[in-house]
């Protein structure tokens, strides 16, 4: 109940800031881009985009979320409430991912002939969304503002973004596979192309644990540098 | 209702300790007053009875629960409102309250009976985004209040309000102890610790100066005599009686007789001037 | 000149006790680093594992490169805006002989001098192609106007940092403004003339090869950046709270 109304009012509170009529703008100019690519290019093209933009949104917005709850003093409001940090942040992860969740729908469209495994794509997705969105909340608890959040974020989404230059073929190392990004990259790739089952065990345990970490530091971080810290009261 | 015991705490960083032991009791039903400068340790000591700061060092006991056994069920039955109050911006203030109100398994206060009191009805459905401070504090106590709480906590809760406003709230205060509602105020407003307070407490530099009641403590710090203000030959004047034998005295008699008689009033201290003799410190 | 001085000394106050010089200087680094080592290993790759030639899009992709310090200063500075109006040091300005609009032509010029410097180093220092220096001028006044276009985009609109973001994302489309152009053949290609780089990326394909149509593209894409930008400071100037 408290955590379901949690989830209503962030959904609304992303609503209100526009989030869905830019994603929906987005997601159709996406679509009709890919529309028009070439089969065979058109794959690599929307995986491409489902990684930089679906699993990232999360990661671009929850910074900014958080530094002005923070700076408006709405944590302040919330937790003299009986809602829980573990609510809180659930919320958080669960109404971004499902915006992340509906856009990834429409830009999958143009290749939904060429998904064989479909619960691979939307599963390993939403872990990945769902981890970005962690890992956002980590940085954000100890980010003075929004420009601070953006140096920290880009340095560390571009380690996150090294995976890509297998996908790309450009260079690979088995140091990639301690990443979570390579497992999203696996799974993603698994949607179209057979892959082995060991390899998508592989990257949603890989998923997994990433998740639970994460999950465990932004409580952490939150509590310590938010909660009681400086910042909400 | 609440007890305490020997509280120590220090910021993590500081060498020296923000409370320097503290001991004072809060009864059911009462209102309580915390008075002091800034950066006295008013807000500190609010932080540690709200469950906020935990590691601090001595006992603290609040609704029978020492607090650092609580969990964030406390928050069902406390009610807390902060100085530099904000809600969601981009809602309206009855939504805002709604949602505050959700999170709440007991059973709440109408928002728009809470919104009525303050005399928000007619910004039930304004945004946040276009409130004047005053009329955010003013939503951020409704916001305290939503819960019906046993223990208030209010955090400089009439700043920034104009008198009618300020009525209101005074109102509230009192009808909320009325209903056994205990109620902790941090203040540097005198005179609404005054008109508010059953007891105060003088903060300065992590340590309580004094508690006692607003009224003892101005009889007690007072001198007990009455001073008449009356016109002579069109010039203001004053003299000074002792209380002690007002009636008998015939010096008083013949002023009140012979003399326009202005202003009486008896000569006992303000809560400002106390303050200020025990402490050696302003308020502000 | 004083006023000036004082506006910049606090903000070089600023910059040392947070990290907006950090994201600056290390984008700038990481998009050098891209242009000089990594596309041209990229394209070695590509040529001898794909048969696939890089060099053919390389002014393609300098062009797209070319942009990203104008969106990214652009975005940085809309974000210093937003977060001095919700701490009301622009309410302290206005009341002070430096005004408004004082503070936004600061603002916005020091992050243009900063693009168009990113710009020019980035295009003459790179081997992987670039437009005669004689037909570089024009571009890269319109590649300058990109930076205040997309810090107002995002501090005209928003109400707030996180309505910011979702501006920030929505002018990140004008990356897409380069692509569109040369990838799409048909005249529908025009409707992206909308978004300014589209014009700067006409210039970068016709700066060499075909003059008259550089020209026209170059008088088109100043007027488009020029209407867009007075479009913007005009909301920008009455929008403020």
């Amino acid at each position: 109940m408290r955590l379901l109304n949690a989830i209503h009012i962030d959904i609304t509170f992303q609503f209100r800031h526009g989030f869905y009529y830019v994603y929906l703008f987005i997601s159709v100019l996406y679509l009709l881009i890919l529309f028009n690519l070439q089969q065979g290019i058109r794959e690599t093209i929307t995986l491409l985009l489902l990684f930089i933009d679906t699993t990232m949104l999360g990661f671009f917005f929850i910074g900014a979320i958080v530094l002005l709850e923070k700076g408006q003093n709405i944590l302040q409001s919330l937790f003299v409430t009986p809602l829980r940090l573990s609510e809180y942040i659930i919320a958080k992860v669960i109404s971004l991912s499902i915006l992340a969740m509906a856009s990834a729908l429409i830009i999958v469209t143009p290749i939904h002939l060429s998904i064989i495994n479909f619960p691979v794509l939307l599963f390993g997705l939403w872990l990945s969304v769902i981890f970005f969105t962690l890992f956002g909340l980590i940085i954000a608890a100890r980010s003075q503002n929004v420009n601070d959040y953006f140096a920290k974020a880009l340095g560390l989404g571009l380690v996150a973004s090294l995976p890509l230059a297998q996908y790309l073929h450009i260079f690979s190392t088995p140091l990639f596979y301690v990443l979570p990004t390579r497992a999203t990259l696996i799974l993603l790739e698994a949607a179209v192309k057979p892959t082995g089952l060991l390899h998508i065990i592989y990257a949603f345990i890989c998923l997994l644990v990433w998740n639970s970490l994460a999950a465990f530091l932004a409580y952490r971080y939150f509590y310590r540098h938010v909660l009681v810290g400086t910042g909400a009261l | 209702m609440i007890n305490v015991q020997n509280l120590l705490f220090t910021y993590s960083g500081n060498a020296e300790p923000t409370l320097q032991g503290l001991d004072f009791t809060i009864a059911k039903g009462e209102i309580f007053g915390f008075l002091g400068p800034s950066g006295a340790g008013k807000s500190t000591t609010i932080k540690i009875l709200i469950g906020i700061l935990k590691n601090y060092q001595g006992q603290v006991t609040v609704l029978n629960r020492e607090l650092r056994r609580i969990n964030a069920d406390y928050y069902e039955s406390i009610g807390v409102a902060f100085e530099f109050p904000n809600l969601y911006s981009k809602f309206t203030a009855l939504e805002n309250l709604r949602f505050f109100s959700k999170l709440y398994k007991g059973p709440t206060t109408n928002p728009l009976d809470l919104l009525t009191m303050v005399g928000l009805e007619t910004d039930q459905n304004t945004r946040i985004a276009e409130f004047s401070k005053g009329m955010k504090m003013r939503l951020n106590f409704c916001r305290s209040l939503l819960n019906n709480p046993d223990l208030l906590f209010l955090d400089e809760p009439t700043s920034g309000q104009d008198p009618v406003n300020l009525r209101k709230i005074k109102d509230i205060i009192l009808e909320q102890k009325s209903k056994g509602t205990t109620v902790c105020i941090t203040t540097h407003d005198m005179h609404v610790a005054d008109s508010l307070c059953d007891r105060v407490a003088f903060i300065v530099d992590g340590k309580i100066a004094l508690v006692d009641s607003p009224r003892a403590l101005k009889l007690q710090h007072g001198s007990r005599m009455v001073r008449v203000e009356y016109r002579d030959k069109g010039s203001l004047k004053n003299k000074d009686y002792s209380l002690d034998s007002l009636a008998t005295n015939q010096d008083f008699q013949n002023l009140l007789s012979s003399f326009p008689v202005e202003t009486i009033h008896t000569q006992e201290a303000t809560l400002e001037d106390i303050f200020i003799k025990t402490t050696g410190r302003k308020l502000q | 000149m004083k006023k000036i001085m004082a506006l910049a000394l606090a903000d070089i106050k600023n910059i040392t006790r947070d990290s907006t010089l950090i994201l600056v200087l290390f984008g700038t680094v990481v998009l050098y680093i891209m242009v000089w080592f990594l596309i041209p290993l990229l394209s070695a790759l590509l040529l001898d594992k794909l048969v696939f030639n890089l060099a053919d899009y390389y002014l393609l992709i300098i062009c797209f490169f070319s942009l990203i310090p104008p969106l990214l200063f652009g975005m940085i500075t809309g974000f210093i805006i937003l977060e001095e109006r919700d701490e009301e040091i622009i309410t302290f300005i206005a009341v002070t002989p430096v005004r408004k609009t004082g503070y936004l032509a600061y603002k916005l010029s020091i992050s243009m001098a900063a693009a168009i410097t990113s710009f020019y180093v980035l295009a003459y220092t790179n081997s992987l192609a670039h437009i005669p220096l004689l037909y570089s001028f024009f571009p890269a006044i319109m590649i300058a106007m990109e930076t205040p276009i997309t810090a107002l985009l995002i501090a005209s609109f928003a109400e707030n940092k996180v309505e910011g973001m979702a501006f920030g994302k929505l002018a990140g489309i004008m990356f897409l403004a380069p692509f569109i152009y040369y990838f799409v053949p048909s005249h529908w290609k025009y409707l992206a003339g909308i978004l300014p780089p589209f014009w700067v990326t006409g210039t970068f394909f016709t700066a060499g090869s075909n003059i008259s149509l550089y020209w026209l593209y170059t008088v088109i894409g100043l007027l488009i950046h020029g209407l867009v930008l007075a479009v913007l400071l005009k909301i920008f100037i009455n929008s403020q709270r």
